[in-house]
Order: C-alpha cells, then sequence, then structure tokens
C-alpha cells in the first residue's frame, strides 16, 4: 500500500487490514508458503502505523508495538526488527508487560534459529550475521548478498 | 581450518581444475582438505576429483552433496542427514600423510539434481525469515570443521556476480584466489569485484580477506606483454600468472589424470602442458607454503604422473617442427587412482592401463604404473605382479626416473627388470612377447613377424650403435650394427622389405634427428652404410620401388643415390643423370639462340624428356627373356612354360647367363629390367631362394648399366661402352663386359656381408657360361686395378693394360 | 438467545472487509454436522448453562470440497464465538491479535478490554479442549478479561470459560 493510503486509514480502518494481514499471513505459514514473508512484512506495515497513532500505554498501542516487532522478524527482517524494538523500547510509557513480550519475542527468534543452525549458534556466529547485517546494509554491494 | 574461495568472473579460466590439483597437493604434502563444490548452477569438481563410482552416482542420481546439505539444514529440525554421509573419500596415494575429503554439488547432471536444485531455490524463499543462504552456507562450514577439522576448506565459487558467489568470497573465505584471463571483459569484472571485496564487510571475528590474483591462458613467449604488465598493475596486490597451453584448453582435468587435447591440429608434443604444470604446482607450493619436503614431493609425483599420462596418451608428436602422428593408447581403456588388494593390504595404482574398457567386468589390467618415494621398487612391482597379474608395472620415483618389470616367465617367479624408459604402447602388448623388451633380437623379430611401426626404432638403434668417435654419447657397437642390418635384410615379404628401406632413407627422416643439430654426416652414414646395403639385400620387387621413384612427385627417387654409392665405391665412377641434363641441355639452349631472360627455366624443361635415357630405370618383368625367342636351333618362338626346360638346359649346360635370361640392361633407353619367370625358375632348379637370385642378377645389370651411363671423376661419358643388345638372335654375351661386371658384383656382394647373397652368386656362378666365370681368373685382382683397367677399356685403351694377359676369351675357363 | 451468523459484520464492524465470510464458514460447519438453520445449541459459560437458537443462510456444502476442512471448522467456532460474545455481552471485536498474544482476538464493550480465544470441535467432547484453551488464554499478558469459547458442531454446544 502506497504510504500516502496508509497514512489516510483511520484507527478502525487499520485494524480491520491487519485482522485481515494476520490471517493470510498465519494460513501462509501454515502451508509453508514462500509468500508467507511478504505477508508479515504487510502486517508489520499495518501495526507499524497502528502504533504511530496510538500511544504506548493504550492496550491498542502495547499490541501493535509487539505486533510489529513480531511481524518483523516472522518476514526474516531482523534489522528491522531491532530497529522497531529500539524506538519503542525507548518510549517510557511502554508498560513492562509489553517489554518482556517484545523481548520474548526476540527470544523465541533466536531460539527458532538456533534450533535450525546450531553449529552457527554454537559458535555465536548467529550473532556476528546479525551484526554483520546491520553493518552490510549501510556499504554498497556489488554481490547481493542478502542482508 | 583457513576457508579459500576459488573465484573468478568468467567460467572457462581454469578455475575448478585448479581447485582439483590445489586439493590433491596439499592432501599430498600431508594436509587434511576438503574441497566444496559451491558452483550449484554449474558444477564440476566431481568430475575432477571423483572415481568412477562416483561418476557413476551422479549419473544416476545418488550423489550426495552441497544441494542435499542445505536442503537439509533449511527444511530439517534437527538435520536428517550426517555429513560424512555425503563427504566422499578421495583416494590417494599409498603412503599419503594427508587426506582429501570431496564434497561435490550433487548429483549433477542427472534430472534430480536440477530438480534438488529447484527445491532449494524454493526453500530458500520460503524459509528466508528464519535465515537464507547466509546462515545455510556457513552452517555448513561450521559442520564441516565440526566434523572433519581440516586444515583447509577449499571452495569452488560460483562465476560471475551471485548470491552465492559473493557468499563464498565475501564471508565464508578467509583467503580468496581471483581468476581472471587477459581478455578485457574478465579483467574489468575481476577488478569490479576485488574493490567489492576489499571493502565489503567481514563478521566480526574474521580477519581481513587475502586477495591472491592468478592470471591463466597467458599468451607464450620469452618477455611478458605489455598488456600484461599492466593488468598486473592495475589489479596490484598478489598477482601470478599461469601460461597458456592449447591442449588443455579443450578437455580440463586434474593433472594427475590429464588428457591432452585429441583436436588433429593441436600437434601437441611430450613437452605440450608441461609448462602450465610446473607454474600450477609451484603457485600452489608458493601459496601454501609449509610442509616443505612433502609439497616437493608432491610436485615430483605429480610432476611425474602427469608426464606418464601424457606419454601414454597423446597422438601426435612434434620432431623439429614437424607433426607425426603416433600410436597412443585410448583414453577408455585408462584409469586412474585405482586401488587394488584387500583391506589389510593395498595400494593405490597411479594409472592401470587396461585390455579393454576400464571399469568392465571382464577388462583386465595391462600395465600399472605407480610413483614410489622411499620404497623398495623390486618389491612393490612384485606385489603388483602378483596381485594384478598384470604384464607390466611401471615404477616412476621422479620425472624421469622410471623402472618398468614384467613378468620374467612361469618358473621365475621374480619381476625381470627391463632396460627399456619408454612406456610400453598397444602395439607392444601385441608385437612383443615381453612389452618391456625392446632388445635389437625381440624388434628384429617383431618386424618380420609384421610389425613395421619398430622399424623407426631399430634405425635409431642402429645409428646409436653406429655412432662413433665424432659423435658423443653413444658407444659403438659394431656387432649390434650388424645384427640389425642382418636381421633387417632378412625380411622377405615386399611391402614389409619396402617399409624397411623407407624406414632406412636418409629422405624420410628430418635431418639432425638423433644426436642434435647439424649432423647431416650422420645422415649420410645411415643411408651409405643401412640403407644402401640393405637396397641391394633386400627382395628386389622391394628394391625397385625405390628405384623407380614412382611416389616421388619431385626430385630423384631414394634409391637414387644407393645407385651413386654402387657407381662410386665399386666401378669408381659417378651416377648422376641431372648432370648431362644440366650441362648438355644448356649447351643445346646456347647453341639455338635461347633468350634466357625472357623464359628463364621453363626452355630447359622442355628438353628434359629428350635427357630420359641418361637416367636407369627398372623394371621387374614377367614377360619372356629375350634369349627365350632367340635360339640358334628352334627359330619358333618358346611358350612360357619352356622357360623352365630354358633354364634347365642351360644350367646342365653349364651356359647360365644372366644379362638376356635372368635380366637385361637396354643401352637404347637405359632401363634395367628382371625377368621374373626365369629368376623363378632358375631359383627353383639351383635350390636357391629367388629373392637372392633377383638381387645378384639387379646388381649385376645395375652395374652394367653404370658401366654405360656413369661419369669418369672428370665427369666424361662414354656413351659407346655399352652391351651389344640380347634381344637379337646373333647375341652372345660380351666376354668383357659380363667378366668385369661378374667381378665387380663379386666384389660388391662381398662388401654386402651377406652370407646367402654370396652364396646365390657362387652358385649361379659355377653354372655360368664361360663369359660368366671368366672373371675368376683375376678375382685376386685389387678393386683399384680392376677399376684402372675398366676405365681405359671403357675409354678405348684397355688393350695395352698391363691385365689384358688375363683376358683370353679362347681360354678355357678351369 | 438468538445468535444470528448473518448479521455477524453489522454487530463487529472490524469484520467487514475480510474477503473470508466467517459467518459462511459457520453456517457450512454447521450443515457439515447434519444440522439445518435454526439449530438449538446448548451453552455452559463458566458453569453456567444455556441455549441459543443459531440461524445462519443455507450454504452448499459442495463448496466443502475446495476448502480446508480445519479452517471450515475453526472459522466457523470462530463466527459463533463472536456472535455469541456479543449476544451475551456486547463485546466488539477491535481486532485479531497475532499468536504470540495467546489470543485470537481482541474485544472492547466500551469499558474494557477482552481477550478471545476460540476452537472449534466436530466430535468428541469439548470441555477437554476448552481447558486447554483455557490454560493457553490465561497467558495472555494484556491487560484484558480472558476467555475461552469452543464450539462443538456435532451437538451443537457452546462451551465458554473465563481465565
Amino acid at each position: 500500500m502506497m504510504e500516502t493510503a496508509l497514512l489516510a486509514l483511520t484507527e478502525d480502518e487499520l485494524n480491520t487490514l491487519v485482522s485481515i494481514a494476520i490471517r493470510r499471513a498465519e494460513v501462509s505459514d501454515d502451508v509453508n508458503s514462500p509468500t508467507a514473508s511478504d505477508a508479515w512484512h504487510e502486517v508489520m506495515v499495518y501495526e507499524e502505523r497502528i502504533a504511530s497513532i496510538t500511544r504506548p500505554e493504550e492496550i491498542t498501542g502495547g499490541i501493535a508495538r509487539v505486533g510489529a516487532v513480531r511481524a518483523a522478524l516472522a518476514a526474516g527482517q531482523r534489522l528491522e526488527a531491532a530497529r522497531l524494538a529500539s524506538l519503542y523500547l525507548a518510549e517510557e510509557a511502554l508498560p513492562l508487560e509489553r517489554r518482556v513480550a517484545m523481548e520474548r519475542a526476540f527470544e523465541r527468534d533466536r531460539e527458532h534459529r538456533a534450533r535450525r543452525f546450531s553449529a552457527l549458534a554454537r559458535t555465536g556466529r548467529l550473532a556476528e550475521l546479525d551484526e554483520w547485517r546491520a553493518t552490510a546494509s549501510r556499504h554498497p554491494r556489488v554481490f547481493p548478498v542478502a542482508a | 581450518m583457513e576457508t579459500v574461495a576459488f573465484y573468478s568472473y568468467k567460467g572457462g579460466v581454469g578455475r575448478t581444475l585448479l581447485v582439483a590439483n590445489t586439493a590433491q597437493f596439499l592432501a599430498m604434502s600431508g594436509r587434511r582438505v576438503v574441497a566444496l563444490d559451491l558452483d550449484l548452477e554449474a558444477p564440476g569438481l566431481h568430475q575432477k576429483l571423483g572415481s568412477r563410482d562416483v561418476l557413476d552416482r551422479a549419473e544416476s542420481g545418488t550423489l550426495y552433496g552441497a544441494v542435499d546439505e542445505l536442503l537439509d539444514t533449511l527444511e530439517n529440525e534437527p538435520r536428517k542427514r550426517s555429513l560424512r554421509e555425503t563427504a566422499i573419500e578421495v583416494d590417494l596415494p599409498s603412503g599419503t600423510k594427508g587426506s582429501l575429503l570431496l564434497i561435490p554439488a550433487g548429483s549433477a547432471p542427472s534430472k534430480a539434481y536440477w530438480a534438488a536444485l529447484e527445491r532449494l531455490n524454493n526453500s530458500l524463499r520460503v524459509q528466508r525469515r528464519n535465515g537464507g543462504l547466509l546462515e545455510a552456507v556457513l552452517e555448513l562450514q561450521a559442520h564441516i570443521a565440526d566434523e572433519f577439522a581440516p586444515e583447509f576448506l577449499l571452495v569452488d565459487a560460483r562465476t560471475g556476480i551471485t548470491e552465492l558467489g559473493g557468499l563464498a568470497t565475501s564471508i565464508l573465505a578467509d583467503r580468496v584466489v581471483c581468476l581472471t584471463t587477459t581478455a578485457p571483459e574478465s579483467v574489468k569484472g575481476t577488478q569490479v569485484v576485488a574493490d567489492a571485496l576489499r571493502a565489503a564487510p567481514r563478521l566480526s571475528s574474521q580477519k581481513p580477506l587475502r586477495i591472491d590474483f592468478l592470471i591463466t591462458r597467458v599468451p607464450p613467449g620469452p618477455t611478458r606483454s605489455p598488456n600484461v604488465s599492466r593488468l598486473m598493475e592495475e589489479l596490484g596486490g598478489s598477482v601470478a600468472l599461469l601460461p597458456h597451453d592449447s591442449g588443455i584448453a579443450y578437455e580440463e582435468r586434474a593433472f594427475s589424470m590429464w588428457r591432452p587435447d585429441r583436436s588433429p591440429n593441436s600437434g601437441d608434443d611430450e613437452y605440450a602442458g608441461a609448462g602450465l604444470l610446473s607454474a600450477t604446482l609451484n603457485w600452489i607450493a608458493a601459496s601454501f607454503p609449509g610442509h616443505k619436503e612433502d609439497a616437493e614431493r608432491a610436485q615430483r609425483r605429480m610432476g611425474a604422473v602427469y608426464n606418464a599420462w601424457q606419454y601414454l596418451t597423446r597422438t601426435t608428436e612434434r620432431r623439429r617442427d614437424q607433426v607425426f602422428s603416433r600410436a597412443a593408447w585410448p583414453l577408455e581403456q585408462l584409469a586412474e587412482r585405482v586401488r587394488f588388494g584387500t583391506a589389510e593390504k593395498s595400494r593405490q595404482a597411479d594409472i592401470v592401463v587396461y585390455d579393454s574398457l576400464a571399469g568392465a567386468p571382464t577388462s583386465k589390467p595391462l600395465m600399472i604404473i605407480e610413483y614410489v618415494d622411499n620404497e623398495d621398487r623390486d618389491a612393490v612391482s612384485q606385489w603388483w605382479l602378483d596381485e594384478t597379474g598384470a604384464k607390466v608395472v611401471a615404477v616412476l620415483s621422479s620425472n624421469w626416473d622410471r623402472r618398468l618389470y614384467s613378468s620374467s616367465g612361469t618358473w621365475d617367479l621374480r619381476p625381470h627388470r627391463s632396460d627399456r624408459r619408454d612406456f610400453p604402447l598397444p602395439h607392444d602388448f601385441e608385437a612383443l612377447s615381453d612389452p618391456t623388451d625392446v632388445s635389437v633380437d625381440a624388434l628384429l623379430d617383431a618386424v618380420r613377424r609384421g610389425h613395421p611401426e619398430y622399424l623407426e626404432r631399430i634405425v635409431t638403434e642402429w645409428a646409436r650403435a653406429s655412432a662413433s668417435g665424432l659423435h658423443c654419447g653413444a658407444p659403438w657397437k659394431p656387432d649390434i650394427a650388424k645384427k640389425i642390418v642382418d636381421g633387417l635384410a632378412r625380411v622377405d615379404a615386399v611391402e614389409l622389405a619396402r617399409r624397411v628401406l623407407w624406414a632406412a632413407a636418409a629422405e624420410s627422416r628430418p635431418r639432425g634427428m638423433w644426436l642434435g643439430d647439424g649432423d647431416d654426416w650422420l645422415d649420410e652414414q645411415v643411408h651409405a652404410e643401412l640403407f644402401a646395403p640393405l637396397l641391394w639385400r633386400l627382395p628386389p620387387e622391394a628394391s625397385i620401388k625405390l628405384m623407380t621413384g614412382d611416389r616421388r612427385p619431385y626430385g630423384p627417387p631414394e634409391g637414387a643415390s644407393a645407385i651413386a654409392l654402387l657407381a662410386r665405391d665399386t666401378l669408381g665412377l659417378r651416377y648422376d643423370p641431372d648432370a648431362t641434363f644440366r650441362v648438355e641441355g644448356q649447351r643445346i639452349l646456347e647453341r639455338s639462340g635461347f633468350d634466357r631472360d625472357a623464359d628463364q627455366d621453363r626452355g630447359l624443361y622442355k628438353l628434359a624428356p629428350a635427357f630420359k635415357h641418361t637416367e636407369i630405370t627398372f623394371e621387374i618383368s614377367p614377360d619372356l627373356p629375350p634369349l627365350a625367342y632367340c635360339t640358334v636351333d628352334d627359330a619358333e618362338r618358346r611358350q612360357p612354360s619352356d622357360i623352365g626346360s630354358l633354364v634347365s638346359e642351360r644350367i646342365a649346360a653349364n651356359s647360365l647367363v644372366t644379362t638376356g635370361l635372368l635380366g637385361d640392361y637396354q643401352p637404347r633407353v637405359g632401363r634395367v629390367v628382371l625377368y621374373s619367370s626365369a629368376i623363378a625358375q632358375c631359383a627353383d632348379k639351383l635350390a636357391l631362394r629367388a629373392r637372392h637370385v633377383g638381387s645378384v642378377t639387379l646388381i649385376h645389370e645395375t652395374l652394367h648399366a653404370l658401366a654405360h651411363l656413369g661419369r669418369d671423376l672428370d665427369g666424361r661419358m662414354w656413351p659407346e661402352f655399352a652391351l651389344p643388345a640380347a634381344d637379337t638372335p646373333l647375341f652372345e654375351p660380351s666376354w668383357f663386359h659380363e667378366a668385369l661386371t661378374q667381378y665387380f658384383t663379386y666384389h660388391h656382394i662381398v662388401r654386402l656381408h651377406d652370407p646367402a647373397l654370396l652364396h646365390a652368386f657362387e652358385t649361379m656362378s659355377a653354372k655360368q657360361s664361360p663369359a660368366y666365370r671368366a672373371w675368376r681368373r683375376f678375382r685376386d685382382l685389387s678393386i683399384e686395378d680392376a677399376r684402372s683397367w675398366f676405365m681405359s677399356v671403357r675409354r678405348g685403351t684397355g688393350a695395352a693394360t698391363p691385365w689384358s694377359a688375363l683376358f683370353n676369351p679362347m681360354r678355357e675357363e678351369s | 438467545m438468538r445468535l444470528a451468523l448473518d448479521e455477524l459484520r453489522s454487530v463487529h464492524p472490524a469484520l467487514r472487509g475480510d474477503p473470508i465470510d466467517l459467518s459462511r464458514c459457520g453456517g457450512l460447519a454447521l450443515q457439515r454436522s447434519g444440522h439445518a438453520s435454526p439449530v438449538r445449541s446448548s451453552i455452559d459459560h463458566d458453569g453456567h448453562e444455556g441455549t441459543a437458537d443459531i440461524e445462519w443462510a443455507f450454504q452448499d456444502l459442495a463448496i466443502l470440497e475446495v476448502l480446508d476442512s480445519n479452517r471450515v471448522t475453526e472459522d466457523g467456532a470462530e463466527a459463533i464465538a463472536l456472535a455469541y460474545a456479543n449476544s451475551n455481552a456486547g463485546w466488539v471485536v477491535k481486532r485479531r491479535l497475532q499468536r504470540g498474544e495467546s489470543a485470537d482476538w481482541l474485544l472492547q464493550d466500551g469499558t474494557g478490554w477482552l481477550a478471545l480465544e476460540v476452537s472449534g470441535t466436530i466430535s468428541g467432547d469439548p470441555v477437554a479442549r476448552l481447558e486447554e484453551k483455557k490454560r493457553q488464554v490465561a497467558r495472555c499478558s494484556l491487560p484484558a478479561g480472558r476467555l475461552a469459547i469452543v464450539v462443538a458442531f456435532d451437538r451443537p454446544s457452546i462451551v465458554a470459560a473465563s481465565a
């Protein structure tokens, strides 16, 4: 959805859209669809928008903030997830429960990756890769290594 | 573990070959190595390093590899396969301390592989959010380190600008070897990639990436081209060069498995590829230092095995700027790195030559080649002979040090060590009872049994045995030389005899063939002491072919110089048919006022047919000889069946003649004719061989011809000195001509040292007419005196010589 | 209590625009279990028993051949549960929740919030499933009430438990 169109949506409209997107993304996950990443990216976009028009202490704002981070991780966009988390955790009004939920989301993601890439996890390379991605994204690239 | 990625922007630069060679070299140097093929879209490393079993599995779609490992990581939690099930142990020579494991890309090029690759691409899309290719490839690297703890992980990376190529170089590797040719597109691409790699961020635990450049297919030449020098400057850093080799350009295999290009135009010789091999091994040794002795040993080994393979399989060879075809082993009969034996005791042959298709159930090894270091070579060869039943075992211990062994026989089980240094080729196993036996006796025996392919070798041996004094390095062995000449002279089959003469003819060889440049003297020696004697000793049907020059489009026949030698050494004359043409023809042109400037050569050539009679021609005729038509008592023509009775009558009456019956010289046309039916009858009646009777007749009639057409040393000819024609009813042999000619014939045959020929001459002579026996009166006359007498007679002053008294035609021959 | 599945979108405006029609799935799931509209369903909400008449528009069961059976069950259960939550206590859907929140839906009634976890069964005892869902929704850390509803299509019955 174009940025301007997104900005014009009301919270209720966004809630409807995020609901639809969540359902689609979860179904994509269930059937191992290659479009799952894209579906979660859409969820992330809506959650992020909802977060931007709600306050962190509001229940819907808290849900959207954690939801944006979760969706970013589900889409494989760890850098983005880290950026969003950094942004939201800096909001003092964000309830503790939401902070814990956000951390749990990262933890589950790490565990999942560690199970799949056990050797890298054992050597600490998974964390190095995340750092590398952050650095590589700022460098001009020739080889299209996914960052 | 050091990870080294081999990368090239463009394909076809020799990258995969280099990976294979580097892996082998390092393993043979005592290192633990894993070679990983990450060129998933165009895999080939298993073709270079895999055994036949590996290639069969790839074709059948059952070879697991990197694609399967990556899929396992992405799709299964936990993984289902162990990396040990996928890695293939590459068999290394016995005693190697190192190890080499191959992880191929997969079952390429089977359909199963491409299906797996597609599945991998899909899986990467699905699993992207869990970690994509980056994590999967690094996970594979980590597993390799965990499972095998290699010292080196060599990666064959994808060409071009791709994600996988980028992963393999910028993140996976500790070092990148960038290969490029001098082609502009390759260079430009390499520069872009190199800059990108230098600037690419690394994982925090990694050291800065080391980049080495290798420019391959550099054109040969004593000096580096300016383009290459500029390229080296532009690339910067560590840059090495590998020379171009057309022999490898078409078909690349690892050096221990290299086979030459079979293009008919390649003109490869025994040194083709040697420069590239040497440069490659030197680069590897310099790039991966340490274990110096092991590395040098590996280098020697790879070089020796490479040279052996090349010798066995190249189909052409270059000698002195000419390319000759060469018998070689079919590639399908060769296999490399084959292990024999049991679990308790086994050895790996570097090369096995089979009697049929290698790997077929019924094929048997003919020859085993193994490079051996610090082992008892006799014991090793014994083991191979016992284990495999091969006929030949070749034990190498450096590039040029080879020992060949064969089974010595049924009663002596020890291996027989041969003096032979080169490897037997296919015909050696067919022609020689012991393929390693290239003694003169064995070669002569093979030639006589119809294997003319050894003639070149025999002639070379003759030259070595004959060379003395002026030539270094070859001890004089006159007995061997004589054995060769006598052995070759015994060849009966006409076509084989012709091949013998061709091999011995100087014109058939590049000059200075054996012992270095400028060996014109040696060529003359071969001609005078090998070719010329054989020409007179071999069946005349073969000799005459080389004397008539039918097969040469220009120039005198091969045998012309042998005739000239006969004229010179026996009669003291010069035989030079062209001289008459040059001198007399020029005189005619000048007298006719021919304008030489207007047409410099063609006038002279128009006169050529008029001078044909000055060149001796030769013919074997099945017709009746002249004497068969001319009898004193019976004017009727003789029938062909009567030639036998004519010969018998002549023999019985001791009036056998050569001229007019067995052969003839026709002075009007300068032709020597042999009458084959008469010769056969004569041989039969006298219990001689027809070839010997024919050779005696040929020598005799040729001497007649030379007496007529030969020139004195001062160049004068005496065209009036010729035989009376034998085709007239009143023909009587000229006593003088025949006596002198018989004398010279005798002396020539004596100098040939051919007992059979001498026996034929003397047997015939005993039955010949007085004119043919008269020579005995002056057989003790020295040949110089005989020549002098002959010359004086030619000039018409013979009656006044001191020897005239010896010659009285009215005296009966005792 | 009347649960009119066709009115789902009017009582829960947030469901408008969703290409998936939950009410249709509800009808399909009920008809699949052999019921016809209207059907009386038993209700057990935290031990309080009751009944509800569920109404829906007739559905052509042929569509079941192309739909995922489990999805029909779950979506159908969500339709009935949402209809019940609204009819029983006036809860209105605010938005769907991601799985990590341990609940399916966030509802509001103007004064408070409810996290709702729904499941459906086509046979067997729904109580065991309800216990499981109750434990799950109890893990929801949102500042909201927590309710688990299991719809058993065979009977039909609606069992609900607050966590």
